[in-house]
């Protein structure tokens, strides 16, 4: 494990951060660490509209740039919670794979996109149509899927990938196309967008899918105004390019390094940071014996030329399919008696790795699943211990499993109490692995896997909350099934998430009391939000099952198919509520 | 109960020599979803993924048997033996033969086999579409069923066309002039109504279709946009590598 701050070092940083942050005059969140006992001013120094918490919009897919997924909007908190009511419905008609996006609300508008990549504009106060625009998507849809979990909106443009591969800029105003591009055929490549954009400064990044396909991944970013690309970063170093000698033969060409979530970025230290997948083929290392090379790496880029700043490579020759793609968090954490710029990385390998954002120093990893076997730890300097690979000719019980520790669906971290909100699943796979040619743009797993409980335990799934330094578990709330919904938090400390029955929750965020519940009607795999319009506060949620995964719950739980649909949700207190 | 009694009739008519007992079906149904459905494999409904589909397939009973029971070597089928008991090998089978299409079902037209690559048009054909390179000839052009239709279709081409593709001729790319102070750019016109122009602007490592109100821009005969540039990424020996595989594919 990582160095461990004594509780000392701990109450000095938190001190040190206090009196920086009363210096600074920011706006001044309190909150109670229950170990120490100490009034915690927050530990974000750098907050703005950008940066940290969001406000009445929610400008970003992870809120904001620092992809906290807290909203500073108190309007509704655990004395109010139980008079939540819908304010209004919006039914999509776009039924395939549900509704897994991450809404966008700016100056009150609200930006919804579908697996079908059809999007819709909405007054955020009533749901009524402002426009809507569907793409006209083809018929070749790779391996992934029709998904599509969010736009990004910026620079008077919303931006949305498709599942045939297409980046397309919609006027923010009309709804009207004014640019697409085709970033590569995906009837070649294998891959497609189902992650949400993100738009930075006078440009749109995307990340592509493609991990599970024998396809090299890259970083893009095109120009908001006229779609021409700016820079392309590839996540696998070609010939002649640092790192390139981390990959034998032609393996280069096949080593997947997906980049299909979203990442984040630090306007002050203008870094952008993307997690990059797992290498290909996923189970099988035999065709790229090294350390592959940025797979499985957060990667820093400066976002004005596309070029690399730092790397941290988490997970060096991946064989568990455990891809880097999910959430950076940009948090500042008292780390070893001092306060760090970190990033806190929840994987899908069922650690979470905390970074320092300014030059990818490691600091601490630890584990938020119980179950884990595919290393026995990882050392103070960031090393991996007593790795227990996937071997040919066996069938080996694996933890976690393939779909991770957690899936995609986003955390949460909240600066009144300092916890981060983790969506936990703890469920193994027996992994098969095979010796497998790439061919390009075919699917490229080296295996198959097959999920089972834990050994030993049964498979199960919660919502947790950890301090981000020490991993320690705060409290725990079990699922019936498993959690597939993001979790929202909020400055009335509430978590919010929906479950596979069609249950949407608010939990006390210092006890994990349930405070609140409403049955939506269909299961949760989207994002919920929340913001203001009209000086109400909403908490609006996408509802529909869905996704690659999510079709895998028949083969996990018994009981009824979690139902589709496609609609989102908004709730407020009803007008007078004190 | 409903879909369960469907499915049993199902077995009774397509798979009447299996016999299939009581729930063997819904058990195996289960089974399926536990170790077939899973992502990239046979999906919720046989119908998805990497793996074949099985909605209406044709194995007997025995071939099905015998691929659930010892997989395919060399494929992503693996072997249930080792896995499954005896009895829920049974149920899986029983299950999958509701999903037989009809005997009847016309068998796919045979398709004739490509004639083979010679090594150099490989070559040609591989840098064609050189994933390693953004802004390879596939990013602009389609050919047999891979590449983006924007340039012109090069299997509609006379192979005479195909010689030095620096010195390629490109009459329709046009010079488009849009308002609000943007420089004018390379364009291949796509669409022009009343209301909209939509065009191709081809001055980047990838072409983006745009589009205009028509009384935003103009557009101009000729621009002084070339092939060359496009394939700068090329040498001139890889050129005619590609020139020979667009003419053998020609020629084919």
């Amino acid at each position: 494990m990582g160095p461990r701050p004594t509780d000392a070092d701990e109450e000095h940083a938190r001190r040190v951060a206090a009196t920086q942050y009363r210096a600074n005059g920011g706006e001044f969140f309190r909150g109670v660490v229950a170990k120490l006992g100490l009034l915690l001013c927050a530990t974000a120094l750098t907050l703005s509209a950008q940066n940290g918490p969001a406000g009445d919009d929610w400008p970003a897919y992870g809120g904001t740039y620092a992809a906290w997924r807290y909203s500073a909007l108190a309007q509704v908190d655990r004395g109010n919670v139980q008079k939540l009511a819908p304010a209004w419905v919006f039914q999509t008609g776009d039924y395939e794979n549900g509704l897994q996006a991450t809404p966008i609300v700016s100056g009150g508008v609200l930006y919804l996109s579908t697996s079908n990549a059809w999007v819709f504009a909405l007054d955020g106060a009533t749901g009524r149509l402002l426009w809507e625009y569907r793409f006209p998507l083809s018929k070749s849809i790779p391996l992934y899927g029709k998904q599509n979990r969010g736009v990004a909106v910026g620079r008077g443009r919303v931006f949305l990938g498709t599942a045939d591969n297409h980046l397309v800029a919609l006027d923010q105003r009309t709804g009207e196309e004014v640019w697409r591009v085709n970033v590569e055929d995906a009837r070649q490549c294998g891959c497609n967008i189902t992650g949400a954009p993100l738009v930075v400064k006078d440009m749109v990044i995307s990340g592509v899918t493609g991990g599970d396909s024998a396809h090299r991944g890259y970083l893009t970013a095109f120009d908001t105004a006229t779609g021409r690309m700016r820079w392309r970063f590839h996540t696998i170093p070609g010939p002649g390019e640092k790192g390139h000698e981390t990959w034998p033969g032609e393996s280069w060409r096949y080593g997947g390094g997906a980049t299909w979530m979203t990442g984040s970025f630090d306007p002050d230290l203008n870094l952008l940071y993307w997690g990059v997948g797992n290498a290909a083929a996923d189970l099988n290392a035999s065709l790229r014996r090294g350390d592959n090379l940025y797979t499985d790496s957060v990667i820093a880029l400066d976002p004005d030329t596309g070029r690399l700043k730092w790397h941290y490579q988490e997970i060096p020759q991946d064989v568990w399919d455990f891809d880097a793609t999910y959430e950076l968090l940009l948090v500042d954490l008292p780390v070893g008696g001092r306060l760090r710029k970190s990033l806190v990385h929840v994987t899908k390998s069922g650690f979470t790795w905390v970074l320092d954002r300014t030059n990818g120093e490691f600091l601490t990893a630890w584990p938020f699943v119980k179950n884990y076997n595919w290393i026995t730890g990882i050392s103070q300097n960031g090393k991996l211990l007593g790795r227990n690979e996937p071997e040919a000719g066996k069938v080996k019980l694996l933890c976690p499993s393939t779909i991770g520790g957690k899936s995609w669906n986003q955390s949460a971290w909240s600066p009144r109490t300092g916890w981060v909100y983790i969506p936990v699943l703890e469920i193994c796979s027996d992994l098969i692995v095979r010796d497998e040619d790439p061919q390009e743009g075919r699917g490229f797993t080296g295996g198959n896997w097959v999920m089972k409980a834990p050994p030993g335990a049964r498979q199960e799934s919660y919502l947790a909350a950890f301090d981000p330094v020490s991993g320690k578990r705060q409290w725990t709330v079990p699922a019936t099934t498993w959690l597939m919904a993001s979790v929202l938090a909020t400055a009335g400390d509430l978590i919010f998430s929906g479950d596979p029955e069609g249950n949407f929750f608010a939990l006390d965020a210092r006890s994990g009391e349930r405070l609140w519940s409403f049955p939506t009607g269909a299961g949760h795999r989207g994002s919920a939000i929340a913001y203001s319009a009209g000086g109400r506060q909403y908490i609006a949620t996408p509802t529909g099952w869905g996704s690659l995964i999510g079709q895998a719950h028949a083969a996990l739980w018994p009981g009824p198919v979690p139902r589709g649909g496609s609609a989102l949700f908004v709730f407020a207190l009803p007008a007078g509520t004190p | 109960m409903k879909r369960a009694f469907l499915l049993i009739l199902a077995v009774t008519a397509v798979y009447a020599e299996a016999q299939a007992g009581d729930g063997m079906v819904e058990r195996g149904a289960q089974l399926y979803r536990a170790h077939c459905a899973v992502p990239y494999c046979h999906g919720p409904d046989g119908t998805a993924g990497r793996a074949p589909r099985l909605i209406g397939h044709n194995y007997s009973l025995n071939g099905m048997f015998k691929v659930i029971s010892w997989g395919i070597p060399g494929t992503g089928m693996p072997e249930f033996t080792s896995r499954l008991k005896t009895q829920e090998i049974d149920d899986l089978v029983a299950f999958m033969m509701t999903l037989r299409g009809s005997p009847a079902a016309p068998a796919p037209a045979p398709v004739a086999p490509p004639r083979a690559l010679t090594e150099e048009a490989k070559a040609g054909r591989a840098l064609f579409f050189d994933a390693a390179r953004t802004g390879a000839c596939g990013s602009c052009h389609e050919l047999d069923g891979w590449g983006v239709p924007v340039g012109p279709d090069l299997a509609a081409l006379p192979p005479g066309r195909l010689a030095d593709l620096r010195e390629v001729t490109a009459h329709r790319v046009v010079t488009a002039r849009p308002g609000g102070g943007e420089a004018p750019f390379p364009g291949l016109l796509v669409e022009r109504t009343e209301a909209r122009v939509r065009v191709y602007d081809l001055s980047a490592g990838l072409p983006v279709l745009r589009s205009f109100a028509a009384t935003r821009i103009a557009l101009e005969p000729g621009a002084s946009w070339r092939h060359e540039q496009a394939a700068r990424i090329y040498t001139s020996g890889e050129l005619e590598t590609i020139a020979v595989y667009l003419r053998w594919r020609a020629g084919r």
